[in-house]
């Protein structure tokens, strides 16, 4: 489809704010609408030479509808795509997903400080993730299946609520030929699911599975994401019954955010703009963090 | 950025929100309060904050346009648009007399604009002349504002005042500092509920009950428009006699479209009921100015408006009501007009435009206009004084089978405002509702919810002598044991579909009962 | 630094050169609200012993209520994107107090980028309006009826953070040259800006020092800011504190809107006309928003003052709420303005002691009372009876 696309740029006008244009390449549904947290759309665009680190977001524009923060699915070393695995859970994501390949949308960043990597060659790597939180993780993940070997062992603890729920199940082959080992959970089962065998699971929270592991705490890192709850109950698992030390325990923070530049305010954790500053912090700073926001309760 | 020429002008007006009515100021197309306002005294709620975004919302409208019969618009010219409107009207007066016209005037209209809207009325020959914005005033003659200042006791009535009229809750959060009674009655737990000297807490409906004994001086009561919603609105009116009352009108201009003139003659169809006469074919017209049925009954408005020949809407945002108007002209907002109301105190204010007119005319224009090419003006005449001698309708108590009442909560009253939907952040506020709730809510107290077992979402299904409805569960505290409470923007359906949209005779609006139910899971 | 003076007629002299520009903000009188507005005429500007501040934040100059980012069209398969510009004229501002011009260099060390050492981040919008402004400060040498900003390292003068501070006394001003653009107009008008002599400067000390000395003797409004910023930066007020006072907020957004250092917004793309692509299937963001994808049509990406203590400036998309409770909101916004940990990030309080809060504040919980609050809450020792009579807007 012909696009035509005109851009007036002006350097002393607003640009930090302006978005670049990017054309969709490709979408393809990770996670159905009738499943609990779908519908989730992988949306494959254009790379246009931009370069970022695991653990960065992209702030995406809508045109017509808005603007959303949303983290990188892809690894860098993916040199011609960039993927980003989108939920819709509110009003521009829904929009996001009326588009099509063909369709632009807009895009600025990369933001976010990302995941530290290159200080843990040579570490054993535990992913832990819980629903979507697997997508910003999985930049991380293939990008160190890219340097396979420069890393120890590599472990992934997947947990969502239902089978549908799990995302990338279509990618797990490959990574366990490449060195990593999966383990499952749901917090209900089907029937169905359950009575497979591989990759090992169980019916339960994903941080059940961590009675499953063995690991050395000396030379491990862990990468956590979720939704909150399940953060927090992770960190405290991973510090307290698998005893990696508070700065190995590395997690990625999913706030509201409007600017992503570190200037609305919207995303502001106690002292701390998770934009900026984030969205990666360590289980040492969220602890500080959480002695000055009072955790409360949610809708649902 | 001003023009040195006004240098010496403040450009003032007033916020087009509640009926307290704070004046304040539009610096850059930016409202901020005004210091020595004495309502405002430097604070305005989110509302008021945002009158200068009304301005320029994308909502406005920005000219006038007529609906063909297949649906399509296109833009016409005023003076055609007028020429229409005014043929349109005297053939149907020809062919069915002129009881078959409806007109509705609104409280976000000047006193001069209610004014012609009934002159209007009376030249067609129409008794039918009413507003939504209507519902739930109570007559009263209103104390001052620095009557607070002064009271020895408070009696608020049933009445979220930090939500609904926040310059009101100030004032006696500040006579709490003092030292004063605060009597809250209210079944709720709201903020002022934990503040005040005295939370009674009756359940809804049944507010009055618990009035305390007229104390001769130093007490002022707060009633809104919340009990003549549920029903009791002319028994609050008799209980009240003789006391210092101050009616919390919900629209800037409520009760000066009410002193006006704007509401029912003796032998004409209030607003509801004039949705009703469109089943019977006995109502064909309705000029509809600054006023939206669809913020109170979309789906009685969704199939009274197709049965309507001919509707002309006037306003100065868009409104559901324009989907299906036959003609629409642009109105202006109160900040864009001269012109005088009144607030609930029942002080008349002047105001200067401080902006023209966004289409280049006022609904006092308008209505000028058509009244001179209708070729009469008449005399508007006295409306006659508000009686309220029929009995309001009581609410239900629970019983054994029926152990829980279901029940109004207004304090989300202002979702459907047609202006908080103009302005970004007031919507971003008020949308949440929409978007946490998609399928609707009921705000279920913690405890009975723990009993029940109910979780938030659960759905709730309530089932009263006439009728059923489930909704989603939402608890919240907010909600005292044994009852259940809907917002204001679920009023129609929970109401029909419980039996609990009743009409009040009294006051002549639509009201919901409270409703015992029982809870099925 | 060399300080220089000005004689009261020189000193008129310079601001109607200024004037003649077009570009003078400078406050005016109108009725009993002052305000800064563009003066062409000196006669017009309210001489500085008959106000204390305005009301509406001079910040309204350089971070408006209300900016487009940028804008654009669709129109079927073509989107034209156009950043925003404001080509704004060079601006003077005169009779700014000290508490807002600290505010000033509070949102200048913030939205340059500078607290994240991120100045290729700089806010253009905000910045072209900095650099375009010219700060002549006024001190003050009496107290508003809230005012507080000796409590706050807000004034009654400041070390920095102006172009030219200026200090009323006996005989013409003194006149503190902060800046290179501040010895640039020295420069320009250097025919009437001497040296200051010894007398002068040591006139000026002795001015502020009564002023503050009065402030900590008479004032009823002292406020243990101090106090109440180690506390809050311990963490050492309870969940039930905050739930209190947040029963009082009535969330009107306002103590954010006439704040000096508050610069939080809102970020909407708006559009132009009320969308036609409506299914009816999404509540919108905005009003007049598509709900299902617009092929046509044209927006701006605004952005507008936003407060904290609302409801939906949190809200994550699925109805989440981090910080539910107006309590948990109170307790952000205060430590925002009062912590040690803001206080290092930003270089200073974000608190200027400017008292607008405390006037707008509809649940009487502005800064001042709160702080007060706070003490109370862990020393047992009762907060002063704070009764605040606005007699009249200023003192």
């Amino acid at each position: 489809m012909e696009t035509k696309l005109e851009t007036t740029r002006q350097g002393d006008g607003a640009s930090l704010y302006l978005p670049k244009l990017v054309r969709i390449l490709d979408m393809q549904t990770e996670v159905p609408a009738e499943a609990v947290t779908g519908p989730i759309v992988n949306f494959t665009i254009e790379r246009n030479g931009i370069d970022f680190r695991p653990g960065q977001f992209f702030e995406i524009s809508v045109f017509g509808a808005g603007e959303v923060p949303i983290s990188i699915s892809s690894p860098p070393s993916l040199k011609d795509k960039i993927i980003l695995s989108v939920r819709a859970a509110g009003y521009v994501t829904s929009l996001l997903h009326q588009l099509k390949p063909g369709d632009y949308i807009g895009l600025r960043g990369p933001l976010g400080n990302g995941f530290p990597m290159e200080e843990f060659y040579g570490f054993d790597v535990l992913f832990v993730a819980g629903g979507i939180g697997l997508a910003p993780l999985r930049g991380l993940l293939w990008e160190m299946l890219f340097q396979r070997e420069k890393f120890g062992r590599i472990l992934l603890l997947y947990g969502a609520r239902t089978p549908r729920d799990l995302m990338y199940q279509w990618q797990l082959p490959e990574w366990e030929e490449k060195g990593v080992e999966i383990h499952l959970s749901v917090d209900i089962g089907d029937g169905v699911w359950e009575k497979e065998t591989h990759p090992p699971r169980k019916v339960g929270v994903v941080t059940t599975l961590f009675t499953d592991i063995q690991i050395d705490p000396t030379k491990t890192v862990a990468f956590v994401c979720g939704p909150p709850i399940m953060i927090r109950f992770a960190l405290l698992g991973l510090t307290r019954d698998l005893k990696i030390p508070p700065e190995r325990c590395i997690a990625t923070l999913e706030r509201h955010m409007k600017c992503g530049v570190g200037k609305c305010g919207h995303c502001i954790v106690g002292d701390k703009y998770v934009c900026m500053d984030g969205p990666v912090f360590s289980y040492a700073e969220l602890s500080r963090l959480a002695t000055i926001e009072e955790p409360s309760t949610t809708v649902g | 950025m001003q023009g040195t020429e006004q240098m010496t002008q403040l450009m003032t007006t007033v916020c087009p929100f509640c009926g307290v009515g704070c004046g304040l100021v539009v610096e850059s197309g930016n409202a901020f309060p005004l210091r020595s306002h004495p309502i405002t005294q430097g604070s305005l709620s989110l509302r008021g904050w945002s009158t200068g975004e009304l301005l320029r919302s994308p909502l406005r409208v920005k000219s006038a346009f007529v609906r063909s019969p297949n649906g399509t618009t296109h833009p016409v010219e005023i003076s055609e648009a007028l020429k229409l409107i005014v043929e349109r009207l005297k053939e149907l007066r020809e062919r069915y007399g002129s009881e078959v016209i409806g007109i509705l005037g609104s409280a976000r209209l000047t006193n001069e604009e209610n004014r012609l809207i009934r002159q209007l009325a009376v030249a067609l020959g129409t008794p039918n002349l009413d507003s939504f914005q209507r519902l739930g005033y109570l007559p009263f003659n209103s104390v001052g504002l620095e009557s607070l200042e002064g009271a020895s006791s408070i009696t608020v009535l049933a009445v979220d005042l930090a939500h609904r009229h926040p310059q009101i809750f100030r004032r006696v959060s500040k006579a709490l500092k003092r030292g004063v009674t605060v009597r809250f009655i209210d079944s709720r737990k709201v903020q002022l509920a934990s503040m005040a000297t005295e939370h009674i807490r009756p359940l809804p409906g049944q507010e009055l009950n618990s009035l305390p004994h007229a104390n001769g001086d130093g007490e002022i009561v707060l009633i809104s428009s919340e009990i003549a919603l549920h029903g009791q609105g002319a028994k609050a009116v008799e209980s009240l006699q003789g006391r210092q009352v101050m009616f919390l009108t919900d629209y800037v201009n409520q009760r000066g479209m009410v002193d006006a003139g704007v509401r029912p003659f003796p032998e004409g169809a209030s607003a509801y009921e004039m949705l009703q006469r469109t089943f019977t074919g006995d109502l064909k017209a309705l000029l509809i100015f600054a006023d939206d049925p669809f913020e109170f009954f979309p789906e009685l408005a969704k199939e009274a408006f197709s049965r309507l020949e001919f509707v002309v809407v006037v306003d100065s945002v868009k409104t559901e009501a324009m989907k299906y108007a036959h003609v629409v002209l642009p109105g202006a907002l109160l900040a864009e007009k001269e012109g005088t109301f009144t607030n609930c105190e029942g002080r008349i204010q002047h105001l200067e435009p401080v902006a023209p007119p966004l289409a280049g005319l006022t609904e006092r224009q308008i209505l000028e206009q058509i009244l001179a090419l209708l070729g009469e003006t008449p005399e508007a005449g006295e409306a006659p004084p508000f009686s309220v001698n029929s009995p309001s309708i009581e609410p239900e108590s629970p019983t054994d089978e029926r152990p829980f009442v279901v029940a109004l909560d207004s304090g989300t009253f202002w979702n459907n405002h047609a202006l908080a939907k103009a302005s970004v952040t007031v919507w971003r506020e008020m949308r949440r509702p929409f978007v946490d709730f998609p399928n609707g809510y009921v705000i279920v107290n913690p405890e009975d919810a723990r009993e029940l077992g109910i979780r938030m979402f659960t759905p709730v299904k309530m089932e009263s002598a006439e009728g059923e409805i489930t909704l989603p569960a939402n608890i919240d505290e907010r909600a005292a044991r044994g009852t259940l409470l809907v917002p204001m923007f679920l009023w129609e359906k929970v109401g029909k579909a419980l039996g609990a949209l009743q009409f009040d005779a009294s006051m002549k609006i639509p009201v919901f009962r409270p409703t015992a139910v029982k809870v099925v899971l | 630094m060399e300080k220089r003076w000005v004689s009261e007629g020189n000193l008129k002299a310079i601001l109607a050169e200024l004037a003649k520009d077009g570009q003078l903000i400078a406050p005016v009188k109108i009725g009993d609200e002052v305000l800064f507005r563009r003066v062409s005429d000196v006669e017009q500007i309210c001489p500085d012993t008959e106000y204390v501040n305005s009301f509406i934040p001079p910040k309204e100059f350089i971070l408006p209520a209300r900016q487009t980012l940028l804008s654009y069209e669709l129109d079927n398969s073509r989107i034209t994107l156009h950043a925003s510009r404001e080509d704004l004229p060079e601006q003077v501002i005169f009779g700014i107090r000290s508490c807002d011009v600290a505010g000033i260099e509070y949102l200048t060390k913030f939205l340059s980028g500078e607290m994240f050492g991120r100045p290729d981040l700089a806010d253009e919008l905000f910045m072209k309006r900095r650099e375009r402004l010219t700060i002549l400060s006024v001190v003050c040498q009496q107290p508003g009826e809230t005012c507080m900003c000796v409590c706050c390292e807000g004034g009654p003068a400041l070390e920095s953070g102006f172009d030219w501070q200026l200090t009323r006394l006996e005989r013409g001003w003194l006149v503190e040259v902060g800046s290179e653009k501040g010895w640039a107009l020295v420069e320009r008008f250097r025919q009437l800006v001497p040296p200051a002599p010894e007398e002068a400067i040591a006139e000026k000390e002795e001015r502020v020092r009564q002023v503050v000395a009065n402030f900590y003797r008479f004032s009823p409004h002292r406020v243990q800011t101090m106090a109440a910023s180690r506390m809050l930066s311990k963490g050492r007020l309870e969940h039930a504190f905050w739930q209190k006072i947040g029963e009082r907020c009535v969330e009107c957004g306002g103590c954010a809107f006439v704040c000096p250092t508050c610069y939080c917004f809102n970020v909407a793309d708006l559009p132009v006309e009320q969308s036609t692509e409506d299914d009816g299937q999404l509540v919108p963001l905005v009003p007049g928003a598509p709900t299902k994808i617009p092929t046509k049509g044209k927006w701006e990406r605004i952005r507008c003052r936003d407060s904290c203590m609302l409801a939906g400036y949190v809200r994550h998309a699925g109805g989440i709420y981090p910080r539910r409770t107006t309590g948990e909101r109170c307790l952000t916004r205060f430590f925002h303005k009062l912590s040690w940990q803001f206080h290092f990030r930003m270089g200073r309080l974000g608190c200027t002691g400017c008292g607008r809060c405390i006037i707008t504040c509809m649940g009487n919980i502005g800064i001042s009372q709160v702080s007060e609050e706070m003490v109370e809450a862990l020393t047992g020792v009762p907060a002063k009876e704070r009764e605040i009579v606005l007699r009249s807007p200023q003192s």
